[in-house]
């Protein structure tokens, strides 16, 4: 039917064929975009390590004393396990877990599965009724600098699904300085309901290989502890209500409620602590989820847990919290030109640019967060977005943090996007007593 | 290719050169089709490259990570047209710079600039990769059908404008 217009393109096909490629100019082009590539890579990769390192600074000083303080039983306790100092390795920063495994809580598991070069090692599990840290162990037969995970996932046993709202920590930690056999990571599900399900399979996929691990566990499950606060605070004229407190062996939730007629926007309790008696402090989770939202101004907050401890006298206190005026809490961008239109007063990015389908904004403040998750077209359709990074410069030079946009240029410009973190604070310096 | 397709994705970054160095005539030629000028073709090129590593993870099926690698090079030289549409080009510039003397070949050329960007890309699909209906359905996740629908319409809006501009050659800017 239409043989003339097929011939035709045949024929252009064939004469495109005829050009003579500039074998050179397409691999040069091929370095370099591969390289622009890397180097985004290995400015995330800077970054997050930045952030881990300012992290573990400041919660080594307080592990320290910690660990110090039970080192010998601890330390003969982690001889005694293969693969303990690891594990250990993983949760140093939090206090909760590191109790966890003092306290004998941890279940050890050792199941395997090995396909293609590959082995995959539940070593062993913390869970409680709203939640499973799984401790894995990937080897492979060929040295490696890196695994991905691409998928992980658990379910019953009895093909029942688990609603698991959330989850995290699913890759290794990036062996950067050399290749190598073996790699050790966790993996954290916190369920949506109290659950005391036994029996699980992981179904994991790595490079390409899927593995299904089956693990039942027969350790008793703590139980919580509950308790009512229902105490409203006012911070700077916001208004916070404290509704009630979680505490679980693997972390402690706390639900808090804003007042929806206040002005500012909250957008993280940086500093929330419990302090006890002594004065010893449980602080924020450094790592893995840190809070969920239930609605737009009810959120639950995660602290590092004192299950095991157990402290006589319990006070919440509030510290520095995140907040933006909520009529300035979104900055809108003309891609285009590269024109930020619309920010919060102090005008704290000083510029934007497009790099690939990354908006790279510019800042001269010292302050290692994610600024967006969300964003929208100028029809007020959401937008795609998979990654962010930021890359910090020494002493006062200027900062940078990059949001993707999927298929940037092809999408409505001025784009808006929602404020997650804002270096703006209000203090408060209220205690609450739990017990 | 597909033991080195399924090493790429999973992270090795020596065979994902060794595929973009396997596949760079095909993705050069398409560039040229669309971009008509080696300059632009070398830069998609680039891109394309640092598009595919950005998002070589979430390539399910590691058999068609060729065709994978196409279409981000078909969306990013329309993204391109779309941004020179409002550019006006001269035509000695276009002369100079153009790869193609043979003026049926441009008409083509034209015709196909022309048309919305699913045909285009369907036509690209089918004549220039040769790539089977089954295979463009699976790209472009459709049923087979459809697919031939479309490849209908695409070949008709393409006999249209050949057969429009047959008395007097504009060029479309």
């Amino acid at each position: 039917m239409y043989e003339r217009e097929e011939g035709r393109l045949i024929e252009y096909k064939k004469s495109i064929d005829n050009i003579s490629v500039p074998e050179t100019a397409l691999n040069t082009a091929i370095l370099t975009g591969f390289q622009k590539a890397k180097h985004e890579e290995s400015k995330k990769r800077q970054s997050k390590k930045w952030m881990f390192m300012a992290a573990m600074i400041a919660v080594l000083l307080i592990s320290f004393i910690t660990s110090i303080r039970v080192s010998p039983v601890f330390a003969s306790y982690i001889a005694n396990i293969p693969g303990m100092e690891e594990i250990v390795e993983l949760i140093r920063h939090d206090k909760g877990m590191v109790a966890a495994i003092e306290s004998d809580y941890y279940e050890a598991l050792g199941v395997s599965k090995q396909k293609n070069g590959m082995e995959v090692v539940i070593d062993g599990v913390i869970a409680d009724e709203q939640g499973i840290v799984l401790f894995y162990t990937i080897n492979t037969e060929e040295k490696k600098r890196s695994v991905t995970i691409n998928q992980a996932e658990i379910r019953n046993q009895d093909g029942t699904e688990l609603e698991i709202p959330t989850s995290s920590s699913y890759n290794p930690e990036i062996n950067e300085a050399e290749f190598a056999n073996s790699f050790h990571g966790l993996i954290e599900y916190f369920f949506q309901y109290p659950s005391n399900t036994t029996k699980f399979i992981l179904h994991l996929e790595v490079g390409g290989e899927t593995f299904e691990l089956p693990f039942i566990l027969t350790k008793d499950r703590e139980e919580n502890k509950t308790y009512v606060l229902n105490e409203t605070v006012t911070v700077e004229g916001q208004e916070i209500t404290f509704l009630d407190v979680t505490i679980a062996p693997l972390r402690v939730g706390i639900h808090v409620k804003m007042n929806p007629d206040n002005t500012k926007k909250i957008l993280s309790f940086d500093e929330l602590q419990l302090i006890d008696e002594q004065g010893e402090v449980w602080s924020r989770l450094e790592n893995g989820v840190t809070s969920s939202s239930i609605a737009d101004d009810e959120w639950m907050l995660y602290l590092q847990s004192n299950y095991f401890k157990d402290p006589e006298e319990l006070n919440l206190v509030l510290g520095k919290i995140q907040t933006v005026d909520k009529e300035e809490s979104m900055v809108i961008v003309d891609v285009e030109n590269e024109v930020i239109l619309n920010q919060p007063k102090r005008n704290l990015f000083t510029g934007v640019v497009r790099e690939g389908d990354y908006l790279v904004f510019k800042y001269n403040e010292e302050f290692p967060y994610s600024f967006f998750s969300q964003s929208y077209d100028a029809d007020g359709n959401i937008l795609y977005s998979d990654s962010s990074f930021s890359t910090a410069s020494e002493g006062r030079g200027t900062n940078e943090f990059g949001y993707h946009i999927e298929h940037i240029l092809g999408q409505k410009s001025p784009i808006s996007l929602i404020i997650d973190f804002f270096p703006e604070w209000i203090i408060g310096n209220e205690k609450i007593k739990i017990k | 290719m597909s033991e080195d397709a399924r090493k790429a994705i999973a992270g090795d970054d020596e065979a994902f050169l060794r595929l973009m160095q396997a596949y760079k005539v095909d993705l050069y030629k398409t560039a040229i089709a669309y971009l008509r000028n080696q300059d632009d073709a070398i830069e998609a090129l680039q891109e394309v490259t640092y598009r595919a590593y950005k998002n070589i993870r979430m390539v399910k099926e590691a058999t068609y990570i060729k065709t994978w690698l196409i279409r981000i090079m078909i969306n990013y030289c329309n993204d391109q047209l779309k941004r020179n549409k409002q550019i006006v080009i001269n035509d000695e510039i276009i002369v100079t710079h153009g790869i193609f003397e043979n003026y049926t070949e441009m008409e083509l050329r034209d015709a196909m600039q022309d048309l919305d960007e699913r045909s285009r890309e369907i036509l690209m699909m089918k004549y220039f990769h040769d790539l089977k209906i089954k295979e463009i359905a699976l790209v472009l996740e459709c049923p087979e059908g459809t697919v031939k629908t479309w490849l209908n319409k695409a070949l008709k809006e393409l006999r249209k404008r050949i057969d429009g501009s047959g008395e007097g050659w504009t060029n479309h800017v």
